[in-house]
């Protein structure tokens, strides 16, 4: 196969915003009248990776994966059990609380659930001023005209400041949680699902405005979804996380044409097309099963009870995250006992 | 003579702020062993539609004010309840979207699955049991004997979900409508189900009603589509016409809205603008105030377009009584400028 030209990041490239190293949480479970300590949520496992300035990082995976509670640890929303997140050089999990103000001026996020997330006794104004004013960027008058400033950047009019979120559709609600995330002048943004409440032509108009903040405000993201077909339009690189693990990560457009990781596979086949001409050549890799509980994760590698083509090793050994291309990283023991291809999924069981 | 067929179909809802037409004058037809794909927007009417069909519409606030459903020429709308709930869950059955919620908490599946066959075939409670065993070892639970004994908590939301499809099919229906079946679950149990769907159609030549926003599903398993937009079908035909050659604007705009797997392309086109307030309905079409090929006439009501080989589209855009007006938002675009006009009704009489 011949070599994939990655999409060129729109800022310096290879310079990393952030560096994940470990990153591991445990939520515990306690149970009994002492509330004694039973067992543990093992939501995130020791998870490694990076994310370029000026890049959109897809983090894609199924519910149950991790990756928002991956998402929230980065931020600091949740406290992580083990592992470092460095953001421009300093570690920001130890940074101390009167620390993270200033932490959370350069990292927002943006909510999954526009009807949730947005407070229905403020206007948007009154939401999106308020930020302005506990960091104590703008006030008064300066902080009326920062905020019709962001509300015509993400395509509202003047005049819906003085509105309540009830009187917006999902849309349009999404609109102003990009404005709140924006008012701080981020540098980095975390996307939980930011487009899977809305409807299909709906979406496309939320995308258009993700890409076009990141191009004018040079932003970074980490685009967290569930929609393959969303992560690969959006995305530089992508990340799949399966049961707190990451299981590979790659360019986009590697990931997608030569995915390496069985379960990457799988993934990728189990989405429809909207073309029937297409569909019907299509062979699925159909997984059976479900998903593993997090609390008792399998040995070894956590595919193994699902995966066609697993092996011995795969119920003891957990398989390293191994780079077998500049950039594209897989974990996964048949991929590396066969020189770093890919199991051909779709001609039946693979034998060893 | 159509398995299922729904004509002029009207269902409103009476709100605080004036009545809403849920569903407008539908019509359309299924036959025993096709899938129809019925696509469109939150807010579109296909709930409804199903819900009317199953009357199973609250009233108040709702009503179903107009139309006919005929299931094997009968219809529905006229039956008593009691003779409803004789066809609901044995000739008709329903797959609701949120497993979760429409799975009743304090009893086990087993028992809510022997509910129905008791009830709709008269069998007795062993082969009841039996019979749930057998539904849920179809939809493939693991060790289904043990498994009918759990509560719908103890399941995952995909196995909820094989859980409502099995109780949906332990009767047997002529026809199966399933609401968003697959849009709360992950894309490797939407495989899945899907795969589950089409084999139990292919056993029991059920025609199936699968009501969806996902176009990719609707491509996958549909042999005939019909887009919604405002309570009322905009375009109706096989899902090969549908997708390689949309003739309606809104169609073509969610196809082209949408990131495609195979294909990724640079920019999405969105359709700008919001989908209608069910309140305040443009008084012709309603996809106008979104649509770039607007006309003067699109204020007027539209009428239904034939283009042959069953592909229908309620839009102006074909009309003769269009000729000579230009699109209001496109500055010297041609009337008919989209790529997939290939025939109008003019040429295809012609």
């Amino acid at each position: 196969m011949a070599a994939q030209l990655e999409p060129p990041p729109t800022a310096a490239a290879n310079e990393n915003l952030i560096v994940v190293r470990d990153l591991t949480k445990y939520f515990p479970i306690h149970a009994g009248v002492f509330s004694r300590h039973v067992g543990d949520v093992k939501a995130v496992d020791g998870i490694d990776f990076e994310i370029r300035r000026g890049e959109t990082l897809g983090l894609v995976g199924e519910s149950g994966s991790g990756k928002t509670t991956a998402g929230r640890v980065i931020l600091r929303l949740a406290p992580a059990t083990r592992g470092e997140v460095e953001f421009e050089g300093r570690d920001i999990l130890k940074l101390a609380r009167n620390d993270l103000r200033s932490l959370r001026k350069e990292m927002q996020i943006i909510f999954q659930d526009p009807y949730a997330s947005l407070n229905p006794r403020m206007t948007v104004g009154d939401i999106i001023r308020e930020p302005l004013a506990i960091h104590g960027i703008a006030r008064g008058k300066a902080a009326e005209t920062r905020t019709q400033e962001l509300l015509s950047l993400v395509g509202l009019q003047p005049y819906h400041a003085n509105r309540y979120p009830h009187e917006f559709s999902g849309g349009q609600r999404q609109r102003i949680g990009i404005a709140r995330a924006l008012a701080v002048d981020p540098k980095f943004i975390v996307a939980d699902e930011p487009v899977s409440a809305l409807d299909v032509s709906i979406q496309a108009q939320v995308i258009n405005l993700l890409q076009d903040l990141q191009q004018q405000l040079g932003l970074t993201y980490l685009f967290i979804a569930h929609d393959l077909s969303v992560v690969r339009h959006i995305s530089n690189r992508v990340a799949v996380m399966y049961v707190g693990k990451l299981v590979e990560i790659a360019g986009r457009d590697r990931l997608y044409d030569n995915p390496l990781h069985p379960y990457t596979q799988a993934l990728l086949s189990a989405i429809p097309i909207p073309d029937p001409k297409v569909e019907g050549r299509r062979k699925r890799i159909i997984l059976t099963g479900d998903i593993p509980s997090p609390v008792n994760p399998p040995s070894g590698c956590r595919f193994h009870t699902r995966c066609p083509v697993a092996f011995d090793r795969c119920k003891t050994e957990i398989p390293a995250l191994n780079e077998y291309a500049p950039g594209h990283r897989a974990a996964c023991h048949w991929v590396e006992q066969n020189g770093g291809n890919a199991p051909d999924l779709t001609r039946g069981p693979a034998l060893i | 003579m159509a398995l299922l067929e729904v004509k002029n179909l009207r269902t409103t809802f009476k709100t605080d702020d004036g009545v809403v037409n849920a569903v407008n004058g539908l019509s359309y037809a299924v036959d025993a062993g096709s899938t129809l794909g019925i696509v469109g927007e939150s807010g579109s009417g296909k709930s409804v539609n199903a819900l009317s069909i199953m009357r199973l519409i609250p009233q108040p606030p709702g009503k179903i004010e107009a139309g006919e459903v005929l299931f094997k020429g009968a219809d529905l709308l006229k039956k008593s309840e009691a003779e409803m709930r004789k066809i609901r869950g044995h000739d008709i059955a329903m797959i609701f979207q949120d497993p979760m919620t429409s799975l009743n908490p304090v009893l086990t599946v087993g028992e809510q699955i022997m509910e129905a066959t008791r009830l709709h075939l008269g069998l007795s409670k062993n082969d009841a049991r039996d019979r749930a065993v057998d539904m849920l070892k179809l939809v493939r639970i693991p060790v289904p004997e043990r498994r009918i004994k759990d509560y719908p908590h103890q399941f995952s939301g995909g196995m909820r979900q094989r859980v409502m499809i099995a109780m949906a099919l332990s009767c047997d229906p002529a026809v199966l409508i399933a609401d968003e079946p697959t849009t709360a679950l992950d894309v490797t149990v939407q495989a899945q189900i899907i795969d589950l769907m089409n084999e139990m159609q292919a056993r029991l030549g059920s025609a199936i009603v699968l009501i969806t926003h996902d176009l990719g599903v609707v491509a996958e398993t549909c042999k005939n589509v019909l887009v919604m937009y405002g309570g009322n079908m905009v375009e109706y035909g096989t899902a090969e016409q549908i997708f390689s050659a949309p003739k309606m604007p809104y169609t073509l705009g969610l196809l082209e809205s949408l990131p495609r797997l195979d294909a990724a392309g640079d920019r999405l086109v969105p359709i700008p603008g919001q989908p209608p307030n069910l309140l305040r309905m443009p008084s012709g079409c309603a996809f106008a105030p979104r649509c770039k090929y607007r006309m003067p006439i699109c204020d007027e009501p539209v009428p239904l377009l034939d283009f042959g080989a069953g592909h229908v589209a309620r839009c102006f855009l074909y009309d003769e009584r269009a000729d000579g007006q230009k699109p209001i938002g496109v500055e010297n675009a041609p009337r008919v400028s989209l790529e997939a006009v290939a025939h109008t009704p003019q040429e295809l009489s012609a």
